[in-house]
């Protein structure tokens, strides 16, 4: 019975969290003013000008959130490792680099998602050959993922160093994580595809759940290699869409699966679900939180999930002391 | 009696190098086979090798008469089930969850269905642990969590059950149970293959003990003709002093001390 509240509760998380994403900001409106905005009521200027504004960002951050939390359950489920991210394969370091390299080259904003995802593919497609070649051991993902993030972080630093600075400050501010929306991407493709990839994860999820039980394990249960990759892939897919979503939007893939799984168990079934709403509605808040917290200022999103996350996610490790 | 695995003249070992070397060994259905040995001698290289989760760098691991690399993961995993050591923390199933797990390579991604639930509450009554169902798989003492391992195990495959050092770290009394358990399945038709590091217990057991030695077959018979001071001392490079279990009559080691 317990566990059902605390279920319920994380479905009714989005809800309230879009409400206040929609309400609040450098101006704030009412959730009734919202409300009267659904089709039907009777809408006034002001909230109907702040919606049309807002409401791409709120899908933005809802979606940019959960594919980094489902991707973070994954990851964290198939390297058996707290402290795996949906960047640990070096999705957002190629993502980077593809970024840092349109930008410097004076490419338009849809030729630099363009080049975003060509960045994060070629990671993809790293991790996704070592993994060929050497076997598919925790370990030796984990490690070529950081080597490859090296490799990526070093070339955006060499960049950086050959940039002009308003073009060094371009490229951080979208590495910060920037959930305002632009119109230089096709929001409507990256969602559907988001939930497209999130829908096939789940119908994975008791591969995740005997994955997660280590490699010997799965492989003595029935889990090919196949399959274990195509997870993987699908995790990877849905770290890059985020990115090209949001920017790379840090600690939302690690610490939500985390707290996902202390509420609602080791369960796949639930812990995909529920994963992408808490995931969704934490980034929603955290961009409400960056939009109205210094007004007229927008702090990056990133800043506040990375500050806010790492603080919680501190007192968390020091209270709970998981056996890491 | 039907064979079951065939290894033929197997080199096998990780990355460059080779742990096990020209291995021939046969395994029939219905067998209690104990492989026994020397720290780093090769037992869980051989079970490892059995299970295909390791391919032999030269000669061939049969099944049934056909390669084990030609066998689907999911094929072998209906024909045979391994009990290895889960390293690392362990996900906080319940243990009517982990027993589940053992559907998985009958119906794939299904969830459990109603047939399934009978499957997994029959094999918990038989094994014993009926009591420790809706309890967390990682709240359990290791002697426990072996029980429901070899559990989840015959949920999966009820034929042959393979098993990497099933009781090297558990009491007295989950040591018996576990081994009792093992010597119930065999009686009913189960293949039981394990690497044991206890001598005396692969003696009270197994029907066969299987001696490996610097990763080749040193010496493979029935615990009658291999467990003596001779063979055990060579296998071993130690001291023994042999004699008689009073309680089953099978032959039994000591180590004798301070002549190493």
């Amino acid at each position: 019975m317990n566990k059902w509240f605390r279920i319920s509760v994380l479905l009714i998380l989005p809800l309230a969290a879009v409400t206040v994403g929609l309400s609040l900001g450098s101006e704030a409106i009412s959730p009734l003013e919202i409300f009267s905005c659904i089709p039907g009521g009777e809408c006034t200027l002001r909230a109907e000008v702040l919606l049309k504004l807002r409401l791409p960002r709120v899908i933005i951050a809802m979606f940019a959130g959960a594919a980094l939390s489902v991707s973070g359950a994954a990851f964290q489920s198939v390297f058996r490792n707290p402290l795996a991210d949906p960047f640990i394969t070096g999705v957002s370091g190629g993502a980077a680099l593809g970024i840092s390299a349109a930008v410097i080259a004076g490419m338009g904003p849809v030729a630099v998602m363009v080049m975003a995802s060509v960045g994060s593919l070629a990671a993809i497609a790293m991790i996704y050959a070592v993994s060929a070649i050497r076997g598919i051991t925790g370990n030796g993902l984990v490690l070529s993922g950081v080597a490859l993030s090296f490799i990526f972080s070093s070339s955006v630093m060499l960049i950086f160093s050959m940039a002009r600075s308003e073009d060094v400050h371009r490229i951080i501010i979208w590495l910060m994580g920037d959930l305002s929306y632009q119109g230089n991407i096709p929001v409507t493709w990256i969602c559907l595809s988001i939930l497209t990839a999130m829908f096939i994860l789940f119908m994975f999820h008791r591969h995740l759940d005997i994955i997660s039980m280590g490699r010997g394990f799965s492989l003595s249960s029935g889990v090919s290699d196949f399959e274990l990759r195509m997870v993987i892939l699908l995790a990877s897919v849905l770290a890059a869409l985020a990115v090209l979503l949001g920017g790379i939007i840090p600690f939302v893939g690690l610490m939500v699966p985390h707290l996902v799984r202390m509420v609602a168990g080791p369960d796949h079934y639930r812990l995909v679900p529920l994963s992408a709403v808490a995931g969704g509605s934490f980034l929603v808040l955290a961009d409400a939180f960056s939009r109205s917290v210094i007004v007229p200022y927008e702090i990056p999103a990133g800043v506040v999930t990375g500050f806010c996350g790492g603080m919680f996610f501190l007192f968390y490790v020091i209270k709970n002391r998981p056996e890491i | 009696m039907q064979v079951l695995f065939t290894i033929r003249s197997a080199d096998a070992g990780y990355g460059s190098g080779i742990v096990i070397r020209g291995l021939d060994l046969d395994i029939a259905s219905g067998e209690f086979i104990s492989l026994i040995g020397p720290n780093g001698a090769g037992k869980s290289t051989i079970i490892r090798l059995l299970t295909g989760m390791l391919q032999p760098v030269n000669g061939t691991v049969c099944f049934r008469g056909r390669d084990v690399k030609s066998f689907r993961t999911r094929e072998l995993a209906r024909n045979f089930s391994v009990v290895m050591r889960i390293t690392g923390e362990v996900p906080a199933f319940t243990v009517r969850s982990f027993l589940g797990f053992g559907m998985f390579p009958h119906e794939g991604a299904a969830r459990y269905s109603a047939s399934n639930r009978l499957t997994v509450d029959a094999t918990a009554e038989r094994t014993g642990i009926t009591g420790l169902m809706e309890r967390s798989v990682n709240e359990l003492s290791a002697g426990e969590f072996q029980l429901v391992q070899v559990a989840r195990a015959l949920v999966q495959s009820s034929g042959v059950i393979i098993l990497d050092e099933p009781v090297s770290n558990l009491d007295y009394r989950h040591t018996t149970l576990v081994m009792d358990l093992l010597r119930e399945l065999n009686r009913s038709g189960t293949t039981v293959v394990c690497a044991l590091h206890d001598v005396n217990c692969a003696s009270d057991y197994s029907s066969r003990i299987v001696c490996i030695k610097n990763g080749a077959l040193f010496v493979s018979g029935a615990p009658s003709r291999v467990v003596n001071t001779a063979v055990m001392g060579e296998l071993y490079d130690a001291e023994f002093m042999s004699l008689v279990n009073p309680a089953t009559g099978s032959p039994m080691i000591v180590p004798v001390s301070g002549n190493m």
